[in-house]
């Protein structure tokens, strides 16, 4: 049976997290202050990612369903579950869009947006139907390829940052945007993080908290230097009227004639990356269905779920501008499942622990 | 397993081929335009192409060029005009340089940014340069000793001025992020004809200093290199200092500058500081370039020249442009925001009565390759 080792559970992590954010570079709300909205993101981030690992610390040998399960009984699991799969499929859809209006605005300006989105769509659902190992085999190779790209663009970055433009004063004339901001960003990524876990199998090799913990870190150390980068590259006022900051800010850094178009690097790690997330929410809404309905995992019905959340993002997404308003209500939209479930599990698990009154219960923990 | 992870590349690899070549148009197709000038009459925009032709090329030259003129109500309708005219797609991915024309400084130069952010033809990274003619078109009747295009010209230009500035250049989201700040000035440089033996060739031949979006004067060359070294910028330019009993030439290095602002009772004081390296290149005299008393004589007179010019340049902008080049409504916006919310409205008047001093601090650098200067056997 395959296993989520501790590895595993970080690149994914670090990847899922990465996935849409680093080429759009930003918020949506207060885009020049987003480097401050990442920090104080951390005051959701934390305590949620905190919570998942406590939870899952006290189930080793189970996966989210199973914890689920565990906590909720039978048909309480499979609620809590739907509901899971209710906002993998909302992310996919967003995700979907998001990827589509990328293409279409900046790489592949011609080409009918339904062409990208529905190959990736199919490309995705090819991938989660290969199963988790392929997943975590695309997984690596990818965050290699991010991390190699970030290694070549950030230090060529500082070649062109202007340190002078940090924005000042430090929270701008839009102080409700900045926590509208780290509320969206703790949220998206850092609270999506619960789509991840119902990705994953059981866990194997190492701690799945310390794998959790350490992908997100990883994650939110890019960003950071990504979100400052581009405002001192672009300046705020250019900063606020953009969609894709990273982008324009590497299509800007030019060393030479050797170092130029920097922007096509990171189109394509952006691609890559948006794939597996894309995959990975496909294969988590399979997987909710296959545990829903009792069924084996590769039973889970991954292409028509791509199809669907193709569809649903060409009915409701129908150009780049709604992507992004999209996007701003996505923050209030992920509360109750990315906050509310953690919350229902954590204080299933309180309840449980006090009827455990010999204790029995935590000694594998 | 080898099967899956096969049938994960060829899922890959069909994935992103097949998603960008719907569209493609082939290069014959195409009319590539190497830059354009803009120009606005009050009423309507006119914007000037100049074309790349790389199939009227010969032997002596690779290409040739020619220029396709539109004009329409906006800067859009005027290049999509171009299109129906020529039947063939624009290409504007090698157009990296912009020439707006005095109709367009003095009415606003928004539209055309608006263009570079919200039309997809146009690249972000261009550079706007200003143009002294009559008309921003008039500039493609110019020579470059080293391109056919006057455009490519240009950017070969552009683009070492844009390396050498340290704060500020000529690239479009360095010109969006000041034009749409409160407190500090735009500057555009500005292009015109020199004279080059029988031929007139394009050059940088000033700067162009824009309060928000409309221009409020332009620097001479002189007084743009005294700009320059205010805005710690690279300034290639040769100075001379009177000592007295030497004609001292000099430029300088590397520059410092800063300033510290007050508001009180009303009045706004600046007091600009500048730091200089002197770099010596030519004595008319008899002077060792290592006797202490020359470099002192050198040092203050340098301070004097540079002292008296760069103050002529802020007393300009205080009195006269009121466009605040040094970014000292920035500053407040920045650093003491609650004092800049009060004063921003009136922030044009409030800089044009502003007393401002200056103080020069230079030190000598480099002094040359020789540590005499060369005099006859006879004196």
């Amino acid at each position: 049976m395959i296993k989520a080792d501790e590895r595993d559970v970080r690149s994914l992590c670090a990847l899922f997290m990465l996935g849409s954010i680093v080429i759009i570079g930003g918020t949506a709300e207060n885009a020049s202050r987003s480097w401050l909205s990442l920090v104080l993101s951390v005051t959701i981030a934390l305590p949620l990612l905190a919570l998942w690992v406590w939870i899952l610390g006290r189930f080793p040998d189970k996966d989210l369903f199973g914890v689920l399960g565990e906590l909720f009984g039978k048909w309480g699991g499979k609620l809590f579950a739907g509901l899971i799969g209710v906002y993998a499929f909302i992310t996919l859809s967003w995700t979907l869009g998001n990827y589509t209006s990328f293409t279409t605005m900046l790489t592949s300006r011609d080409t009918v947006k339904e062409v990208p989105g529905m190959l990736v769509a199919a490309a995705a659902a090819v991938v989660a139907g290969l199963g988790f190992r392929v997943i975590r085999g695309a997984g690596r190779i990818f965050l290699t390829f991010m991390f190699i790209a970030l290694g070549v663009t950030i230090p060529l970055s500082i070649l062109s940052v202007d340190f002078s433009a940090f924005p000042l004063p430090i929270f701008g004339h839009d102080r409700a945007g900045v926590f509208e901001g780290a509320l969206s960003l703790g949220m998206m990524p850092f609270g999506e993080v619960i789509i991840l876990l119902a990705a994953l199998p059981p866990p194997g090799r190492g701690k799945r908290g310390r794998g959790l913990l350490f992908g997100a870190l990883m994650a939110f150390c890019v960003m950071l230097v990504v979100f400052l980068r581009n405002v001192m590259m672009l300046g705020e006022r250019s900063m606020d009227c953009l969609y894709f900051h990273s982008f324009y800010a590497l299509r800007i850094l030019g060393i030479g004639s050797f170092f130029q178009r920097m922007e096509i690097l990171v189109s394509v790690v952006y691609m890559c990356s948006d794939l597996l997330r894309i995959a990975l929410c496909i294969y988590c809404c399979g997987r909710v269905v296959s545990e829903c309905l009792g069924l084996p995992a590769q039973k889970g019905c991954y292409g028509p779920w791509a199809v669907m959340a193709f569809a649903a993002s060409e009915m409701v997404l129908i150009n780049g501008q709604a992507v992004f308003v999209f996007r701003e209500l996505c923050k209030y939209i992920a509360l109750p499942f990315c906050v509310g479930i953690p919350l229902a599990c954590a204080f299933a698990l309180f309840l449980r622990k006090n009827e455990q009154s010999d204790g029995k219960l935590w000694l594998k923990s | 397993m080898k099967k899956r992870y096969l049938a994960l590349a060829f899922t890959l690899l069909w994935a992103f081929l097949l998603s960008g070549c719907d569209g493609f148009a082939e290069i014959e197709e195409l009319i590539v335009v190497s830059g354009a000038a803009i120009d606005f009459d009050g009423e309507e925009y006119t914007v000037t192409a100049e074309i790349i032709d790389l199939q009227r090329g010969s032997q002596e030259t690779a290409y040739k060029t020619f220029y396709l003129e539109s004009r329409g109500g906006s800067i859009s309708q005027a290049v999509s005009h171009m299109g129906r005219v020529t039947g063939k797609e624009l290409y504007w991915g090698h157009a990296s340089v912009f020439v707006i024309g005095p109709g367009v400084a003095q009415s606003s130069i928004l539209p055309v940014l608006e263009w570079f952010l919200h039309d997809s033809l146009a690249a972000f990274s261009s550079m706007i340069v200003l143009s002294d003619t009559e008309r921003a078109a008039d500039v493609y009747s110019f020579v470059s000793p080293t391109e056919n295009s006057v455009s490519f010209a240009l950017e070969k230009i552009m683009t070492n001025y844009s390396s050498r500035e340290e704060r500020g250049s000529a690239a479009i989201f360095e010109i969006i992020d000041k034009c749409s700040a409160d407190g500090v000035a735009t500057i555009i440089p500005v292009i015109s004809g020199q004279k080059n033996g029988g031929e007139t060739v394009i050059a940088i031949n000033g700067m162009a200093v824009f309060a928000r979006d409309t221009i409020s004067g332009i620097y001479a060359p002189e007084e743009a290199e005294l700009l320059r070294l205010l805005l710690e910028s690279h300034s290639g330019n040769v100075f001379s200092a009177d000592t007295g009993e030497e004609v001292v030439h000099f430029h300088c290095g590397e520059t410092k500058s800063g300033f510290e602002a007050e508001f009180e009772n009303g009045t706004l004081t600046v007091d600009v500081t500048l730091e200089a390296e002197l770099k010596l290149v030519d004595v008319d005299g008899d002077a060792g370039v290592l006797d202490e008393e020359f470099l002192l004589r050198f040092a203050d007179s340098a301070d004097q020249v540079l002292t008296q010019r760069a103050m002529n340049v802020l007393e300009k902008d205080v009195a006269v442009f009121r466009s605040d080049i040094l970014g000292v409504g920035q500053y407040f916006e920045r650093c003491r925001p609650e004092l800049w919310e009060q004063i921003k409205d009136d922030w044009e008047t409030v800089y044009g009565s502003a007393l401002i001093s200056l103080s020069v601090d230079t030190k000598v650098g480099q002094s040359g390759e020789a540590s005499k200067t060369l005099t006859l056997a006879r004196e």
